[in-house]
């Protein structure tokens, strides 16, 4: 199961660069990656791409294994399905692994750096109300309903004995049934609440401040990456193993002093 | 089964781009649907369908490949309006934790949209026949196998349309064994189309006891959760 609390967890208390930046720059820099990957299909270009993201993860501050691990999830999925497409090349089928890995992981680094409540009031200026405080509650609704369903589950398992698959269903439906209607209260009680605090008028809030440098560097740094990558993508044979050999050691060492400079 | 899981740019842009402009336009209508609707319950229980579809997603049934939506309880639940709006929140939700791509974010709002929007007019026709507990139950059971079942076509239709190479769609849900059995390694879309429904079959009646059982304590327990919603 995806660990949703984790993922709240680091984008509430981590210091990174990336969490530094606002949530408008981060959107807009993981649009960029996602419409780069969109019109390319060589191995060399989405293989920079992805070393970029790499690099980003490394010196974010975020746990590096947890993220990748999270990332893995649909990568896995994407892999099975590499194996047989597109003719059986090899090159088409890294195409779709690597495109599966950069979208996974690119949303990764901006949720996991971003705090929900400052993406769903960038998410309320770009959609409309409706939709955006659906999307907020419904980002709520899972920690409540993961709460309920794992308590539910418990107290059943402590309380009940070995039961049919008949009656384990019928139970089954009703602890799931029960924590629904618990968690629609509980939102409709957050809705009620929110919408007397001034959700949806001008006095609501619109997230914490985010300082300017961290934009400049987020949106600088997509920039270069995709500069490289477009360099890339018109050189032929020697000269793009030199410029891919280039850009992964620079981006290697970017990393190994952006993590030094983390811990230190 | 109906969540299209192929990673972004895999795809040809003339259909995601179609699906994305059709799904703005489903959306556009649903929004203005529930103008005059009792946002304060709705709109909470919308946010709270999308999170429970977003997790019971997570529960993959592995034998056959299945991963439950509860879309239909969500249409039953909420109507046609708002069911389509909580199944694209779902698939919002889904992608910010990395599983889903986003230029397929229309074509997954659209098939299991028509699971929720199907399953809510299923149910309101079936539900006429008996207003018990059991009766709403096997109404709901029975929405869900018609709704499902007309989604898989649609899914169906996409892959057919989006010329996906059968064995690899094969190959994701984990069908190759069932498919040597099949006695071909290259299948044609008709037997590629009647494995997802065997398959799916399966999986839509165990999803369709489960909305008919939650749908029954419902309306033993709370019954105006299941009145009509005018959107």
């Amino acid at each position: 199961m995806i660990d949703v609390l984790a993922v709240d967890r680091w984008s509430s208390r981590g210091r990174g660069w990336l969490h530094r930046a606002s949530a408008g720059a981060k959107i807009a820099a993981a649009a960029a990656c996602i419409g780069a990957l969109v019109v390319s299909r060589d191995v060399a270009v989405l293989g920079l791409i992805y070393a970029g993201l790499l690099a980003a993860l490394v010196t974010s501050g975020l746990p590096i294994r947890p993220v990748l691990a999270l990332s893995a999830l649909p990568l896995a999925m994407s892999a099975v399905f590499a194996v047989t497409r597109l003719g059986g090349t090899w090159e088409s089928a890294i195409v779709i692994v690597e495109k599966g890995a950069i979208t996974s992981l690119v949303l990764l680094l901006l949720v996991g750096t971003t705090p929900a409540t400052v993406l769903f009031s960038v998410s309320r200026r770009v959609m409309p109300r409706t939709l955006a405080e659906m999307l907020f509650l419904g980002y709520r609704s899972i920690f409540l309903l993961l709460a309920r369903a794992l308590a539910a589950r418990e107290a059943v398992r402590l309380r009940s004995p070995r039961l049919s698959l008949a009656a384990g269903l019928k139970r089954n439906a009703m602890v799931g049934a029960l924590a629904v209607l618990r968690a629609s209260e509980l939102a409709a009680d957050q809705y009620a609440a929110m919408r007397l605090r001034g959700l949806g008028s001008a006095r609501d809030a619109s997230g914490r401040a985010r300082t300017l440098s961290g934009d400049g560097m987020v949106l600088a740094l997509v920039g270069l990456l995709l500069t490289g990558a477009i360099v890339l993508a018109r050189t032929q044979d020697a000269e793009r193993s030199f410029v891919l050999g280039g850009a992964i050691f620079m981006l290697a060492v970017s990393s190994g002093v952006g993590r030094w400079r983390t811990q230190s | 089964m109906t969540h299209i899981m192929v990673p972004d740019g895999v795809l040809a842009p003339w259909l995601w781009i179609g699906a994305w402009l059709l799904a703005v336009l489903c959306l556009a209508v649903a929004l203005w649907a529930t103008r005059n609707t009792d946002r304060m319950r709705l709109v909470p229980l919308a946010g709270t369908m999308a999170a429970v579809m977003a997790l019971v997603m997570t529960l993959e049934i592995v034998p056959i490949g299945y991963e439950p939506h509860l879309t239909v309880l969500s249409g039953i639940l909420l109507g046609p309006a708002y069911g389509f709006l909580a199944t694209f929140v779902f698939n919002i939700l889904r992608m910010l934790v990395g599983d889903g791509s986003v230029t397929l974010l229309g074509l997954n709002t659209l098939i299991l949209g028509a699971e929720a929007v199907g399953g809510y007019y299923l149910f309101r026709s079936l539900r006429r026949l008996s207003g018990s507990p059991a009766g709403s139950g096997l109404a709901a059971g029975i929405a869900t196998v018609v709704a499902l079942a007309i989604a898989t076509l649609l899914f169906l239709a996409v892959v057919f349309v989006g010329s996906l190479e059968i064995a690899a769609v094969a190959d994701v849900a984990g069908w190759n064994e069932l498919l040597e059995r099949a006695g071909t390694e290259e299948p044609g879309f008709s037997v590629f189309a009647r494995l997802v429904l065997i398959l799916g079959a399966i999986g839509w009646l165990i999803e369709a006891t489960v909305v008919g059982a939650i749908t029954a304590f419902l309306r033993a327990v709370r019954p105006t959760l299941l009145r009509a919603v005018p959107a």
